[in-house]
């Protein structure tokens, strides 16, 4: 997190911009969008000094929605643009958004890097276990044996992308389980992100009530399992082996190297001429 | 003043040590006086395999490849079949071999040159520690008439921190091999007297040092970095070089991760370039799509290889041509710009990055292997165009920012994260003025026709070609290739013309057609299988009504006497 | 909730936050053309925010701590007008949208009752207490309401969702 001038008259709805969503009805995403707001207003971040970059889905239509910097990129794509922009403009409050599809299966790879790389941004994936804007077919995390989209009429076969034990195994310093239908704990959990010093990923479980309807029943299998955090990497992966997918809290903490370009100095290109003389 | 060339291949088993010999034969003709060319020809394997050193040296700047080699000087014959059609030879062109390395092959005899016999494997015997390479040197730098004096300041840098003795030994090996030349007669050699030395200090630089000096001198600060062949050494050498001005360079995980690394910087306000080849720019394709449609500047320097997939990494060829221009989907106006030799990698990479970041969209600079690669003595490059900025919003209070205003010319002034009152969401997704996504045919049509104008209106008039000549056959030459068409429509005494096409895209119609003015033929020249920049040239410009193509797939170079071959061909036609 | 000050920042977010969700939720049905419903959650909307405004007159000279978004102690997880938020849904006919209204203004009555009874300050009770019958009137008006608004099924959509991505 960065130092920036408190501006203390803005409030969580000053973070909204006007455009309306193309979200559905019930959909989780609102709370998580109510959810970012009241973490900028709650650190009274500038406008000015805030990204919220995305790539393509659902969810990654966030950045419209509020009223700071945005980006709504290419599928998959979110996290090396996230990447970029904060490497070139440290000053800036980086935070990245998406889906489980945008995220884990196209810009799978990218995830891991990022993780990796542990440079100063919040990723926060709102997992819906589907993908909704191309009519609902299986996402990495949906079970193998759920038989809905046309696509993959006999389930998509493969076990679930494990999210959390792939961030701690690539590296992730700061990771975290929370739920739409839980705001205000899942604002405090944006606001620890942003305030991490390194790559915090927070999966927001966020219902998909037209093509997961059943989903709507899961804030009565959410718990708070993860209520206790892990400063131990081991641990926290040890945790994970039990774990029924709905214990929500922050599983792991912990303040690690992160990627630094090269020393800089501040010569002039005359000087790199020089190089080339005989 | 009589002009003096030679051409001199040096070829031999990867780790015979032929690249070294040639690199510091290179720096000591230059010191002496000589400008000069270095290319080089390599297998496929990370040590061993084969490598050749194909050097051209001369009294006058030289920025091409000859037609034949004046002297080829073989350390060994291994794996010689694979590239000997590299190595064109004349009957008067003089062959060194060693005797214990195995007589010469046909494959090099066919050519009648004269074959003289140097005991390399045999003085390696005669002391200990010597090594081939050293005598060779010694032997080789005679022919530029260097002496053992004129390379020992040189060894020192080279041999680095391996000793006193080495360097002694190295020296020893140096001077038995100009003595195996000395007893050779004068006749063996070509006649090739030591130019004046020269006032000026000289450069010595590759094409790809020279695009990675460019892009810093177009305001480059940050590079996003995917290693590939044979791009590497631009994204190497700005590494340290950006962080001595305060800039970085990352390491990305593949090319999709570099190009978007490049486009948020360049989001948030930095000026943003890699470097890729073939392969590489098909992964970027998708990215440079979203920076045509989010209106943000990047530069990607395609170094092109042999193709298609991973085709030859290590060989030139020029078929990169059709995706750099008609890869993108949708309507994607970008700027696509061809360098025309070695240091003029430097200017074309400093003007595409002031370009893009003028238009707020991508710029694709192509160059190949067979520049990016090579080597050059040159004079010091002119400076470049003056650099352009991005024109940057001042939001006013009340006023709502719209990002993607309909101007005049196009560009609308971009605001970028921490000007207040700027904030806006950059998108993909067809939009209206304002940014936010629409569907509708009128905000598609206003914002495909504004990305459009912003090129149109892009001045490229000083330097959208590289023009010499007036005679009636213009020769329309890409990139690498626009030296060796120099040197052809030169000895063409007044048939020919010469346009070197720098800036492909956008299109150049008005210069294109004062340049061809009077002109009655077109030769276009190309290094490709399917004549790419034929088709193009055909489906975009006004040309005279003959039109001739002379291309090739790589990796042989076109020659300067083969385009002079079918500018006469040209000429014999009614 | 044993002073004032702490008791009015809780009633102003729970009414701001309500008012916001059901704005929100009405936007989101016009988008579906379900003009009775979104009128209904437009209603309740201005109606948190009558409330907020009284709030906000309560409230007048006293300063009120800035909490934390976390730090706001309610009977549930959330902010109570807020929870049924995820009920939604774009083929809710008005009697759905009544029970979710209803459900959100028996969850903002179910606080107030609770600092009512538990309440060790006098005032803060009674204040609490003028809340519950406000909220009250609500919930029977809700109520009447929905007994008079059969539930006619979910709406008929014979257009499949669109593939916008």
């Amino acid at each position: 997190m960065n130092e920036v001038t408190p501006t203390p008259e803005l409030e969580a709805f000053d973070y909204k911009s006007d455009v309306n969503p193309v979200w559905c009805p019930g959909c989780g995403d609102y709370a998580v969008l109510s959810a970012i707001t009241k973490a900028l207003a709650e650190l009274r971040l500038a406008r000015e000094n805030v990204a919220v970059i995305s790539g393509i889905g659902c969810s990654s239509r966030i950045p419209a929605y509020t009223s700071v910097y945005g980006f709504h990129g290419i599928h998959g794509r979110a996290l090396p643009i996230a990447q970029g922009l904060k490497l070139a403009r440290p000053d800036v409050t980086v935070l990245c958004a998406g889906g489980d599809g945008d995220g884990f299966s196209i810009g799978g790879n990218h995830f891991m890097h990022a993780c990796r790389r542990n440079i100063d941004l919040t990723y926060i994936v709102m997992d819906n276990t589907v993908y909704g804007m191309t009519k609902g077919q299986a996402s990495p995390t949906t079970e193998a044996d759920w038989r809905e989209s046309k696509l993959t009429p006999e389930g998509p076969g493969v076990p679930p992308f494990q999210p959390l034990d792939i961030a701690l195994a690539a590296g992730a310093s700061h990771v975290v389980r929370a739920f739409s239908g839980r705001v205000q704990m899942l604002t405090k959990y944006i606001v620890e992100a942003i305030q991490h010093p390194g790559f915090s990923f927070i999966q927001v479980i966020s219902p998909c009530v037209t093509y997961r309807p059943e989903m709507r029943a899961l804030k009565t299998r959410v718990h708070d399992g993860f209520a206790e955090t892990s400063t131990n990497r081991l641990e926290a992966r040890r945790r994970l082996l039990d774990d029924d997918g709905y214990s929500l809290g922050v599983l792991f903490k912990s303040v690690e190297p992160s990627y630094k370009p090269c020393a800089t100095s501040d010569e002039a290109v005359a000087d790199l001429e020089r190089q080339f003389v005989l | 003043m009589t002009e003096h060339l030679l051409s001199l291949a040096l070829t031999g088993s990867g780790g015979a040590g032929v690249m070294t010999v040639g690199q510091i034969l290179l720096d000591a003709a230059a010191h002496a006086g000589w400008y000069g060319l270095m290319r080089r020809s390599l297998g496929p394997q990370i040590r061993g395999g084969e490598s050749a050193a194909l050097m051209r040296f001369g009294s006058r700047p030289i920025l091409s490849h000859g037609d034949t080699f004046d002297v080829l000087f073989a350390f060994d014959w291994g794996n010689i079949t694979r590239f000997a059609a590299e190595l064109p030879l004349r009957s008067d062109s003089v062959v060194l071999y060693d005797p214990d390395a195995g007589e010469v092959p046909e494959v090099i005899a066919r050519s009648n040159a004269r074959c003289v016999a140097v005991p390399l494997t045999a003085t390696v015997k005669s002391e200990p520690g010597l090594r081939a390479n050293m005598i060779g040197l010694g032997l080789a730098a005679h022919i530029l008439r260097l002496t053992p004096a004129d390379l020992q300041p040189l060894l020192a840098d080279f041999l680095g921190d391996k000793g006193e003795e080495a360097l002694a030994l190295s020296l020893r090996g140096i001077e038995l091999g100009a003595g195996l030349a000395d007893a050779l007669p004068a006749s063996t050699w070509p006649v090739c007297p030591r130019p004046a030395k020269s006032e000026k200090p000289r450069w010595s630089i590759t094409g790809n040092e020279a695009a990675g000096l460019g892009a810093v001198k177009g305001g480059v600060r940050f590079v996003a970095a995917y290693p590939i062949t044979p791009s590497t050494e631009i994204l190497e050498w700005l590494a340290p070089n950006l962080a001595r001005l305060g800039g970085q360079l990352v390491q990305a995980e593949d090319e999709l991760a570099s190009i978007n690394m490049l486009v948020g910087a360049s989001y948030g306000g930095v000026p943003s370039l890699t470097a890729t080849s073939g392969p590489g720019l098909s992964l970027m394709i998708e990215g440079l799509g979203m920076s045509v449609g989010a209106e943000i500047p990047v530069t990607v320097i395609d170094v092109q290889r042999g193709g298609p997939s991973t085709g030859i990494p290590t060989k030139s060829e020029q078929s990169d041509f059709n995706i750099a221009v008609y890869g993108l989907h949708g309507d994607a106006p970008h700027i696509v710009v061809a360098a025309t030799s070695i240091p003029d990698c430097m200017p074309t990479v400093q003007w595409a990055v002031s370009a893009a970041e003028a238009a707020q969209c991508p710029a694709i600079v192509l160059s190949d292997q067979n520049m990016g690669q090579s080597r050059a003595i040159i004079d010091p490059p002119a400076e470049g165009g003056p650099v352009a900025a991005r024109r940057l919003a001042a939001p006013e209070d009340g006023t709502p920012y719209l990002r993607y205003a309909l101007t005049n010319d196009g560009v609308s002034p971009m605001a970028v994260p921490g000007i207040a009152g700027g904030e806006y969401t950059a998108d993909g997704l067809a939009h209206n003025e304002r940014g936010t996504p629409s569907t509708q045919a009128a905000d598609h049509q206003s914002q495909l026709d504004k990305r459009q104008r912003k090129l149109e209106t892009l001045d490229c008039a000083n330097f959208w070609a590289e023009l010499e000549g007036d005679g009636p056959i213009a020769v329309i030459a890409l990139g690498s290739l626009t030296e060796p068409a120099r040197e052809a429509v030169r000895a063409a005494n007044g048939a020919a013309r010469l346009i070197g096409l720098r800036v492909v895209l956008p299109l150049q119609a008005e210069a294109m057609a004062k340049a061809l003015a009077g002109a009655t033929k077109v030769l276009v020249v190309e290094q490709n299988h399917s004549a790419q920049f034929h088709h193009f040239l055909r489906g975009h410009y006004d040309l005279p009504p003959v039109v001739d193509s002379l291309h090739r797939a790589g990796p042989l170079p076109l020659r300067p006497l083969e385009i002079l071959a079918a500018i006469n061909a040209l000429k014999g036609d009614a | 909730m044993n002073s004032m000050e702490l008791f009015l920042a809780h009633a102003l977010r729970l009414e701001e936050d309500s008012a916001i969700n059901y704005d929100e939720m009405a936007d989101a049905l016009e988008v579906h053309h379900k003009g009775e419903v979104s009128r209904l959650f437009r209603k309740m909307a201005h109606y948190s925010r009558l409330h907020l405004a009284e709030v906000e007159r309560r409230a007048a000279g006293l300063s009120l701590p800035r909490l934390k978004a976390w730090e706001y102690q309610w009977p549930g997880d959330d902010s109570p007008e807020n929870a049924p938020a995820g009920e939604a849904d774009y083929a809710m006919n008005e009697h759905d949208a009544l029970i979710l209204a209803l459900k959100g203004e028996q969850g903002a009555l179910a606080f107030y009752a609770s600092v009512a009874e538990a309440s060790s300050d006098a005032a803060v009770a009674a204040l609490a207490k003028e809340f519950v019958a406000e909220e009250s009137e609500h919930v029977a008006l809700l109520e009447e309401r929905l007994a008079k608004t059969p539930d006619t099924g979910p709406e008929h959509d014979p257009d499949p969702p669109v593939a916008a991505g």
